[in-house]
C-alpha cells in the first residue's frame, strides 16, 4: 500500500463515517429489513472505496454514496422486494387527510388534527405505508422523509431531473397521506366510511 | 418586467410542496408567507401539511446505527485494503 493509497482510503473513512447512520436509516425503509439494510450499506461502502478515484473531491459525497447505494438496492435487493405487496392506489386527491378530517370535524375536536391522527400510528405502520408506495415514488418518498435532502440531491441520487423529482414526491406524497388515513381506518383510529358519525 | 406582488390561493396552493421544502426562491417565499399570513383557509392547509410530514418524517427517523455496523465497515474495507496492496 503506498502513501497516497493510504491517504485516499483515510479521507474515504473521514467522508463515510458521518454518513452511515443516515445511509442504514434509507436501507432499512429500501429493503424493509435489518440484516438486508446492514449488508447494503457494507456493500455500498466496499464498492464506494472501489470507486474512490472517481469522486471528485468538494462535491456531494452523501448524494454520492447514495447513488452507489440506490444503484446496489436495485440491482440486488429490487427482486426480493417483488415479495413485498406493492399496493398501487389510485391517484389520490390533493389535501386528503386535510378534507377527510374536515368531512370528520376532527378540526373541532383537536387543534391539531393531523398529529391526532398519525401519532397513533406507530413508526413501523408509518414506514409500511411508505413501503407500499409504487416504486417510482417509494424511492423519492424514502429520501425526502429519512434525509435532510433538496430536490437537487434526491435528483442527482435518482439519476432524474429536478422537475421528475418534484413531481414524484408531490404524487407520493397525496398517495402516502390516503395510505396513511387507510391505515388510520383499518385501526380503529378514525370511522370507517359509512360508519356512525363523529370522531372517536 | 414588473414582479409578482402577490398570490391568489390557487396560485398559493400549487407553491405549497416548494414552500415546505424551502425549494422557492427568496421573491416566492415571501409572496407565499405573504398570502398565508392574510389567508385563514391557506394557511390552516399548509399547517396541516406540514404537522403531517414533520410528524411522519420524526417517526421515519427512528432507526438506529446497528451497534457494531460501522467497525464492521471499516473491518471490511481494511481487509479490501490489505487484498489490494
Amino acid at each position: 500500500m503506498t502513501q497516497s493509497n493510504d491517504a485516499a482510503a483515510a479521507d474515504f473513512k473521514s467522508l463515510l463515517e458521518p454518513v452511515l447512520e443516515p445511509a442504514y436509516r434509507t436501507a432499512y425503509h429500501l429493503t424493509r429489513n435489518e440484516a438486508d439494510a446492514e449488508e447494503l450499506v457494507q456493500e455500498a461502502a466496499l464498492l464506494a472505496f472501489k470507486g474512490f478515484g472517481r469522486f471528485k473531491p468538494g462535491t456531494n459525497f452523501k448524494a454520492w454514496f447514495f447513488t452507489i447505494l440506490r444503484n446496489r438496492f436495485i440491482s440486488t435487493y429490487r427482486k426480493k422486494q417483488r415479495e413485498i405487496k406493492t399496493v398501487e392506489l389510485e391517484d389520490a386527491p390533493e389535501l386528503y387527510m386535510y378534507t377527510k378530517s374536515m368531512e370528520l370535524g376532527l378540526s373541532a375536536q383537536t387543534s391539531e388534527p393531523a398529529k391526532y391522527v398519525i401519532e397513533q400510528l406507530d413508526a413501523e405502520q408509518v414506514a409500511t405505508a411508505l413501503s407500499e408506495l409504487p416504486m417510482e415514488f417509494r424511492e423519492a418518498a424514502t429520501l425526502y422523509f429519512t434525509q435532510d435532502m433538496s430536490y437537487h440531491d434526491i435528483a442527482e441520487v435518482l439519476g432524474v431531473p429536478v422537475g421528475t423529482v418534484r413531481s414524484r414526491l408531490h404524487r407520493g406524497r397525496k398517495l402516502l397521506q390516503k395510505k396513511l388515513w387507510h391505515l388510520a381506518e383499518d385501526y380503529g383510529l378514525v370511522p370507517q366510511p359509512g360508519a356512525a358519525e363523529g370522531a372517536p | 418586467m414588473k414582479k409578482i406582488d402577490r398570490l391568489t390561493c390557487e396560485e398559493t396552493f400549487r407553491r405549497l410542496d416548494d414552500y415546505l421544502d424551502r425549494e422557492l426562491d427568496q421573491h416566492e417565499m415571501a409572496l407565499v408567507r405573504k398570502h398565508l399570513k392574510a389567508c385563514d383557509v391557506c394557511e390552516s392547509e399548509y399547517v396541516f401539511e406540514d404537522t403531517i410530514f414533520n410528524v411522519v418524517r420524526k417517526k421515519l427517523w427512528q432507526v438506529p446505527l446497528p451497534e457494531g455496523l460501522r467497525d464492521r465497515v471499516f473491518a471490511r474495507l481494511e481487509e479490501m485494503q490489505r487484498n489490494e496492496s
